[in-house]
């Protein structure tokens, strides 16, 4: 039953923590402006050469137009693709998108285990007797969970050790390298390596829906030493993951669609504008020592 | 020293760094004898200035200290506002973009390819992207995480003494802010805002700031309201004086509109080219008259210098400058 709680108390640590830091960035002071052109959510072609609003003749008499699938594109393709370093640095690109798509994959593994668990609770079983079921939605689920589990764990084991190793070899990435980041690569390619390990003695994944149903029903789990020492070690990166910069999958929203890509006008009577007029009333507590900013106080006169 | 590293910001070293390998300049300057004249660092700036990182000397008012007491206060005053510039309270404007720059970097080294004073130096290490942004964190992590095993683990290990911090004010200015390097990053993060940072430390903290950014630019365009210190009355000289140029060099006379009501362009250039350059503004006539453009200068403050130089260093200063305008 401790298993049970144990992954519980890990998911909700993963969503908890990670949320908690989303909140941190969310409610931080009203930074300047520092968008950066091309801002993919300008309409049309503007989109693309870096052009904005500013271009048009008295933009400010004019309803804002804000291409919202031009964000979404742009957005996608860099969560999906990691289009930056595809376009800018495609070596490491193979890297690092075989760790990031095996993360992907990984997901989708998870929630087919989901799937799977709830079919077979409700009656529909995925494997029988004489192998995988002959139900087509049943084997279906079979299958896909089968690949995505096993290419995801591959891939994430790749990745992870390839980087690992491209740090350490690299002469200039192994200046950069902090050994937390060496940690942080490692501690995940360990993860996968003891999944690996309770997978290659259970390829359908059936201990995996079987966790899935202890989960579901509240009930205890049963783990051999090897599937224990996994279900640990995966908790705890799940617990350890948000409070790392493993967790730029929180900063990476901020970082485009709250700075590169925020270009909000300040109009009279708009949102903005009140946002603006809250953050300049606000009156610092603390100042800077410099001269400029702060003059030094004139020398007491001498009261004779 | 070879093979630098971030941790070597602080190590006893003359000079951290000779640029060697400049990148050749491109046409007409690759050909024989057209390459301009490149002045090496005056000896006698050893004494004075900080010319241990790179030799150079971009920021004058970072001065050496003559005592040791005064190098131990100035490390102690960068730290103080490296805590500032951490704080809600007095970065504001800027900590929401710079707690993701300094957090998330994953140290790809995308951005290196992309930034032209790393690739024009021949690839100098101490110039590429990340080591400034690098040596930022270092000392930040160690002195907000104490320096024990966990900061050390965490990458707080670099030796925050006088001269990391004298170096890196003159390093802080190794960046012309392009952000090509944030176009390029898979995390949209942004060196140059960390580079912009740290100025603002030694510029708001310390009261160090290059004398054409501060003295000569902001400080200069608040006392007079522009600043190149043009008044409208010297502005309207200055392009008669462009009229009698233009006509003794082409022998063409042209009438350079100013304050022409209903022009379909107005074109703003930067102040300093008044001064400075004054064939640039110059060109811009010819072409455009030639084009047969509808076109104008405006004579108004913020038609011929709306510069705001604290952008560059200093959010006080840039605050101080929009409020002129």
């Amino acid at each position: 039953m401790l298993l049970t709680v144990f992954i519980y108390a890990s998911i909700i640590a993963f969503i908890g923590i990670s949320l908690y830091k989303a909140y941190q960035y969310a409610k931080m002071p009203m930074h300047g402006r520092w968008e950066l052109y091309p801002v993919p959510k300008e309409p049309g072609e503007k989109g693309h050469y870096g052009g904005s609003y500013y271009e048009d003749l008295e933009w400010w008499n004019k309803p804002r137009q804000v291409s919202h699938s031009g964000e979404i594109i742009d957005m996608m393709k860099e969560m999906l693709f990691i289009k930056n370093l595809f376009v800018n640095q495609r070596h490491q690109w193979w890297l690092s998108y075989a760790l990031h798509l095996g993360i992907y994959l990984l997901g989708l593994w998870t929630v087919l285990l989901a799937v799977g668990a709830v079919m077979e609770l409700s009656g529909i079983p995925l494997t029988t007797a004489e192998g995988v079921s002959a139900s087509f939605a049943a084997s279906m689920v079979y299958y896909i969970t089968f690949i995505s589990g096993s290419v995801g764990a591959l891939l994430v084991a790749f990745g992870s050790i390839s980087l690992f190793l491209k740090r350490m070899f690299n002469e200039t990435f192994s200046k950069y390298t902090t050994p937390q980041e060496y940690f942080n690569l490692f501690f995940i390619f360990a993860v996968v390596i003891s999944g690996l390990m309770v997978w290659s003695a259970d390829p359908g994944f059936n201990y995996g829906r079987e966790i899935m149903k202890g989960l579901f029903t509240f009930s205890p789990i049963q783990a051999d030493g090897a599937l224990t020492a996994h279900i640990i070690l995966l908790g705890v990166l799940l617990i350890y993951i948000p409070q790392t910069k493993m967790s730029h999958y929180v900063g990476k929203y901020f970082a485009f669609h709250k700075i590169l890509w925020d270009n909000e006008p300040n109009l009279r009577n708009s949102k903005m504008e009140e946002v603006i007029k809250g953050a300049i009333s606000y009156k610092p507590k603390a100042s800077w020592s410099a001269p400029h900013i702060k003059p030094p106080a004139p020398a007491p006169k001498d009261e004779k | 020293m070879a093979n630098i590293r971030p941790q070597d910001m602080g190590k006893p070293s003359e000079q951290l760094c000779k640029i060697e390998n400049l990148m050749p300049l491109p046409a007409p300057y690759d050909k024989p004898g057209m390459e301009p004249d490149f002045s090496t660092p005056k000896d006698a700036w050893k004494d004075t200035y900080c010319t241990s990182l790179d030799g150079f000397v971009g920021n004058e008012t970072l001065v050496r200290p003559k005592t040791k007491e005064e190098e131990e206060a100035m490390v102690k005053q960068f730290l103080t506002g490296l805590e500032r510039l951490f704080s809600d309270e007095t970065n504001r404007n800027y900590l929401q973009p710079l707690m993701l720059s300094f957090e998330y970097c994953a140290k790809c080294n995308t951005c290196s390819e992309a930034c032209h004073v790393f690739k024009a130096s021949g690839e100098a290490e101490i110039y590429r992207p990340i080591f400034r942004s690098e040596v930022m964190r270092k000392i930040a992590k160690k002195h907000f995480g104490g320096g024990g095993l966990l900061s050390k683990f965490a990458g707080g290990d670099i030796d925050i003494n006088f001269e990391t911090i004298f170096r890196l004010g003159e390093l802080a200015y190794r960046c012309n802010l392009c952000r090509r390097c944030a176009q390029t990053c898979p995390l949209g993060l942004d060196n140059g805002l960390l580079a912009r940072e740290l100025r603002k430390v030694f510029s708001m903290e310390m009261g160090i700031a290059p004398k054409p950014l501060h003295e000569k630019g902001s400080m200069l365009q608040l006392k007079t309201g522009s600043s190149t210190g043009i008044t409208r009355e010297a502005f309207l000289d200055m392009i008669e004086f462009l009229e009698e140029d233009i006509y003794e060099r082409t022998g063409k006379q042209y009438k350079i509109p100013v304050d022409k009501k209903g022009a379909d362009i107005l074109l703003t250039h930067n102040a300093g080219e008044y001064m400075a350059w004054p064939e640039n503004p110059a060109a811009f006539a010819i072409i455009f008259e030639e084009a047969g453009l509808d076109w104008t200068l405006s004579s108004e403050l913020l038609g011929y210098d709306n510069v705001n130089y604290g952008l560059f260093y200093d959010d006080a200063q840039s605050r101080k400058s929009v409020l002129v305008k």
